[in-house]
This record gives C-alpha cells, structure tokens and sequence, in this order.
C-alpha cells in the first residue's frame, strides 16, 4: 500500500486494524484466535462485527484496546486509532500509561453481561463518577453533576435520585444503560459495544440499539457493534464484517452483504434467519456440520467441511478478494 | 423503590441472631469501658470544693488533655479521706482507686464494699487494675490484628492479583510461616528481646498474617476475571486502582470474620503470655498479668483468679459470638 493511499483511509476511517494475529497458549497447543484480522472501522456510523460465539470478535476488540490476559497475546499486527487530520495512535507501540489514556477516554467499551458489569460494592454514580475524574480532571461535585447529566441522557428516569443506587436495585436494561453511559461520559471517539444486548429481553434490545443509534447521530462518535445477531445489523449497521474462525470472511456496505453476499458463509447465515414476510419455505436453514476447533483447522478455507460450494482450490491458502468495497474470502462465491 | 444497600441487608441479617446482638453489644460496651478507663477508675475526684475553689482534678489523667490540667498542689491529697470532711465537696469516680497505687495496710483483700474486686499483693485495687487491664487486652488485639491484616491483605492481593511465578514465590512463602508454631515463635523472639506491649503487638503482627492472605488471595483469583474487572480495566482504571479499588472492597466479607477472630485470638495471645511472664510487664496493668500474680496466692485469694478469667472468657466468647454472626450474614448458603 502506498503512503497516499493510508492518509485516503485515514481521513475516513476512525480505526485501522492491520494484520492482527491474537494467540493463546492452551493444553493442545497454540491457537490464533484473531487470525490475521484486517478492519478499518468508518467514522460516525455502527459497523457490525457479526459471527457466532468463539469465532474471534470479542478477542479482536480486546485486541485493540489490549486487554488481552494471559495465556492469550497479541503477536503482530497494527492498530490505528486517527482522532483528527493531525493525530494518530499507534495503539501497539503505545507504552502502558498512554494506553490506560487511551482505554475509557478515546476508546470506551461495553460488555454483554449488564449484570456482572458493574462493581457491586459502588453505586453506579460513583462508577460514572470514577470514569469522569479519571480522564477529565473534574472535581467531584461536577463529575457528579456530569453522571446525573449522562444518566439522563441515556434515558434513565428519575436519574438524580438513581445516581445513588446500587446495581443490585436496577434491571438488567437499566443496567445496560448506566454502562452506556459510563462509556460515553468522556466522550470517546469510538464505542466497541460486545454484544451489547445480548443479555437483555427484546423488547429491551431494541431500546438500547435505538439509543446507541440516537447517540451516533448526535454527538458524531463511531460504534463497533459486535453481535451475533443479523436481525439487528440490518437495521442500525451501515457496514458489516462477517467472521468465521478467527478470519473476516466478507465485508461489505449492509445492503450490499443482504442483497448479494458472497461467502457461503455469509449465505447460510442469512437464510438461517427466520423471515417474517416470506411465504412458507418449509424448514429454516441451518449450515451443517460445527465450527472447526481452533487446534484442528483444515488447511485452506476454513469453512470447507460446511460448504456446498466446496472445490479443490478450496483447499490451498485463500486470499481475500476485492470487488469494489466489498471483500470475501472465498474462490467459489455465489 | 426501597434503598437498601447491601452492608445493610447484612447488618439486619447479623441483628436478627439475639447472640450476636448480645456479642455485638458487649465489644461495644468494651470498647467504650477501656476507652473511658481514666474516668471509671480514678482517684482524682471529678469534682472538687474546697473553700471556694472548684477544681476537676480527675481531667489531669485525660489522654492528651491532660497537660492543660495540671493540679500539682493536689499530689499528696487523698481525696477518699476527703469525701466525708466538713469543708470538702468531693464527687469520687465509681473506682476511686487508681491502678498503680498501692497501700501495704490493705493487701490480699477479699471483694468488699470499698474495693469491689478485692486487693492483691501489694494492696492494689484490682478493679481499678482490671478496667485498665481492658485498654491493654483491646489494644493489642486491634493494633496486632490491624497490622496482620494491612501486611495479609497487601501480601495475598499481589499473589492473587498477578499469579504465576509471583503467586508460587508468595504462596510458598505462606507455606513456611504457616509452619511455625506461632505462640513459640513468639515465645522465643521475646526471650531475646524486652518485652514491652508495643514489641508483642508487632510480633504478633508479623507472625499472623498468613491466613489473611490466603483468604484474600483466593478471593482474588476468583475476582480477577469478573466482568466488572475487565469493565474498569476497559475504562482505563490503573492497576493498583483495580486491585485496591475495584477487587479488594469485594474481597473484604471474609476478611472481616477473620478480623473479629483474630481479634479474639490476639486477646488470648497477650494475656498467655502475660500470664507466662513474657508479656506486658509490672506494674503495668493487664488481665494475663494479674493472672500470673494470682498463681502465687492461689488457694489465698480466689479473686485475684476469677475476675480477669472471666473478662478473658467473656471477651473472647463476645468476639467470637461477633464473628461467628458475621459468618453466617455474608455466608450466601445460609440465608
């Protein structure tokens, strides 16, 4: 890639994942669980990270923020974080106290369980309270006044007197809410929400992705929505990355990804999707066989033992393609 | 919506036990005895008169207060003779007896009105002895737990937060403490040095700590990977605020148990030691060491046997009643 070619990307893209390769040292041997991962992540809009549980989504989030413990580690690759035409960060090569600068105030994360989120033993004001001091330098009583402010704002009724409760006295959602609100408190350039919603009811899901989406459009931040649920991507996503083992399998703009995936996988994906128009097309789809195990990849396409498609050249070494914006891994698309 | 945070669902949960409330009641009601010592046993009067002139001899003995009160005219007064001569109003402490003074008239004097506790060997009142005996007990269970504690929690916090080689070191570490027969450690470190409350206190401290830390080194290993660890971390918390701030207020439950029996423990140790010779030394007052005069006049003077037996038993079976409530409020399966 040439250099005039970064600052193009740059200026679009908040986030510049290259070549991350994320390992852990386990009993039979080490497995890459972000394997050669690649992203830029657009700035002021949700993109969806999708794939199903242990493919690599949550590893690669943890990844940029480097959160990774032990036995797992980050063995290559660069991270990119543009904050304006001036400022970048290499997150890589940052030393850890710049890093910790970086985590909560530039990047800021939520986690799929609400429940177990939060410090049991702190109010929540006081956990909101904690991120506003510790990157903004305000003085208690503002940061107080701020957390009420951001409680507020993500719709939390009552929020002066709920600043004072303890986790255990709110609902799961309202949960959720408070830890939005914790990581929007410093105004972070982006948000990586991992499965945010999850663990919530659906009628409660859809509150909180409308006020992530409510959130992106007014303050201008960037969303990296990881989920394993395309119900969702459709309707909050403007670009999806479809994971599968550790790999992007296919990258594309929504409606492109809907309309006409290319990757099997992607296929199989969507038409286990139950759909509530259609007429009666008899069974729902599932993609036969199981993920392969991280020790045991099959050499070539990762996904070849589950596709209809497969052919020989399936089984050297695959090279992403590009048409355009959209990518895919694959040598026999649809 | 009700508030009601969690300290206090436990508090109501411990309460509801009349033991514990009873446990509770009386370590309070020690705590604030020992602490008011000077007043209760004392004889400097409260109130005195005296052609005129009022004085509060008694506010002389008053922690550090005590150095704007200076009476020196009133050194040699007997403020006891005092109480029922014309001319002198005098308003005497409960124990009008202070514990170092002695009198060779009244020695081995069993419990009567004037000396409640009755005198020991050299006519001092052992009441008066046994409420400063109190300041002595407490202070070293509170100082020697405190120190335990501060050393076990810092200690187990860093093998339980960090593992790997720094948790083997660590744990092994425990292990040979652990070995040690504490009370004879003890004993022979003392033997070498000179015993003084404050050297018990700190030899205590440093010989117990092991099984704090291993309680809060387990809590940790089981915390660390907690959502809400991973969340602070995410929020850019520093390590020692995720270890201090974050782990250790939820690791704390069973190391308040532990606190109230060592406390209790400690308690035991001193007055062991004092009875042993090795503790607080004469004429300092404490329970052990009126205990260990008592061995001598044993078949003469029961009281000098029964009153600091019985504060030993009490405060210990308050303590551990107080622990053992405590248990059961934070222990999840029993509620």
């Amino acid at each position: 890639m040439t250099s005039g070619e970064v600052i193009k990307n740059n200026s679009m893209s908040i986030l510049e994942i290259k070549n991350l390769r994320t390992s852990f040292q386990t009993k039979q041997g080490k497995i890459y669980a972000a394997d050669n991962v690649s992203m830029s992540i657009p700035r002021g809009k949700i993109t969806a990270l999708v794939g199903e549980s242990g493919c690599g989504k949550s590893v690669t989030a943890m990844s940029v923020l480097r959160l990774i413990q032990k036995p797992g580690k980050v063995e290559s690759g660069a991270v990119t974080l543009t904050l304006d035409e001036q400022k970048t960060l290499e997150l890589m090569t940052l030393d850890d106290e710049a890093m910790r600068k970086v985590r909560g105030n530039k990047i800021a994360m939520i986690f799929q369980e609400p429940m177990t989120s939060l410090n049991p033993v702190y109010t929540v004001g006081d956990q909101i309270i904690e991120a506003i001091t510790l990157h903004q330098g305000l003085d208690y009583n503002a940061a107080r006044d701020k957390a009420v402010e951001m409680l507020t704002r993500v719709g939390i009724p009552n929020a002066k007197e709920r600043v004072d409760n303890y986790p255990h006295e709110m609902s799961g959602g309202m949960r959720q809410r408070v830890m939005i609100a914790m990581g929007l408190s410093c105004h972070p350039d982006l948000l990586i929400a991992d499965e945010p919603t999850t663990a919530l009811d659906v009628t409660i899901q859809a509150q909180i992705l409308e006020l992530i989406n409510k959130l992106v459009q007014e303050t201008g931040m960037s969303v990296l929505l990881i989920t394993h649920d395309l119900g969702i991507v459709a309707s909050y996503a403007e670009k999806v990355m479809v994971m599968y083992a550790g790999q992007i399998v296919e990258e594309a703009d929504t409606m492109t990804l809907y309309k006409k995936p290319k990757h099997p996988y992607t296929k199989g994906l969507l038409a286990s999707i139950p759909s509530m128009t259609g007429k009666k097309e008899g069974r729902l789809k599932a993609i036969p066989g199981v993920v392969p195990s991280l020790t045991d990849l099959p050499k070539g396409c990762r996904f070849q033992d589950r596709c209809e498609r497969k052919t020989e050249a399936c089984l050297a070494p695959i090279d992403i393609t590009c048409e355009g914006d959209h990518l895919f891994r694959c040598v026999n698309p649809h | 919506m009700k508030k009601k945070s969690l300290k206090k669902i436990l508090f109501e949960q411990f309460w509801e036990s009349r033991l514990n409330r009873v446990g509770f009641c009386f370590v309070v009601g020690m705590l604030i005895f020992a602490l008011l010592a000077p007043f209760i046993a004392n004889n400097k009067p409260y109130y005195y008169k005296h052609e005129g002139k009022t004085s509060y001899p008694i506010l002389e003995d008053v922690y550090v207060l005590g150095q704007y009160f200076k009476h020196p005219e009133f050194m040699n007064t007997n403020f006891r003779d005092l109480k029922n001569t014309p001319g002198h109003t005098v308003v005497l402490a409960p124990v009008p007896y202070s514990p170092y003074e002695y009198n060779l008239d009244e020695i081995l004097l069993p419990p009567s009105a004037t000396h409640y506790m009755g005198t020991d060997d050299q006519g001092r009142d052992v009441a008066a002895r046994m409420i400063y005996g109190s300041q002595i007990s407490l202070s070293v269970g509170f100082v020697a737990v405190a120190l335990y504690v501060l050393i076990g929690i810092i200690i187990g916090a860093i093998a339980g937060y960090f593992g790997g080689w720094i948790d083997i070191v660590i744990s092994r570490l425990i292990e040979i403490v652990m070995c040690f027969p504490t009370f004879f450690l003890i004993l022979a470190i003392i033997a070498f040095i000179e015993p003084s409350i404050y050297k018990i206190m700190i030899v205590i401290g440093i010989t117990s700590w092991t099984g704090i830390a291993r309680l809060v080194r387990g809590e940790f290993f089981k915390l660390r990977d907690q959502d809400f660890v991973t969340s602070a971390r995410a929020l850019g918390v520093s390590t020692p605020g995720i270890i201090f701030k974050h782990i250790l207020p939820n690791a704390l439950s069973p190391v308040l148990v532990s606190i109230t029996f060592g406390i209790a423990s400690s308690i035991m140790v001193e007055s062991s030691l004092s009875f042993l010779g090795f503790g607080v030394q004469p004429p300092t007052a404490s329970w052990g060491q009126i205990l260990s005069q008592s061995r001598d006049y044993m078949d003469i003077a029961w009281w000098l046997m029964a009153f600091p037996g019985f504060a030993i038993f009490l405060t210990i079976t308050a303590f551990n009643l107080v622990g053992d409530g405590m248990r059961d409020a934070i222990d999840p399966r029993t509620s």
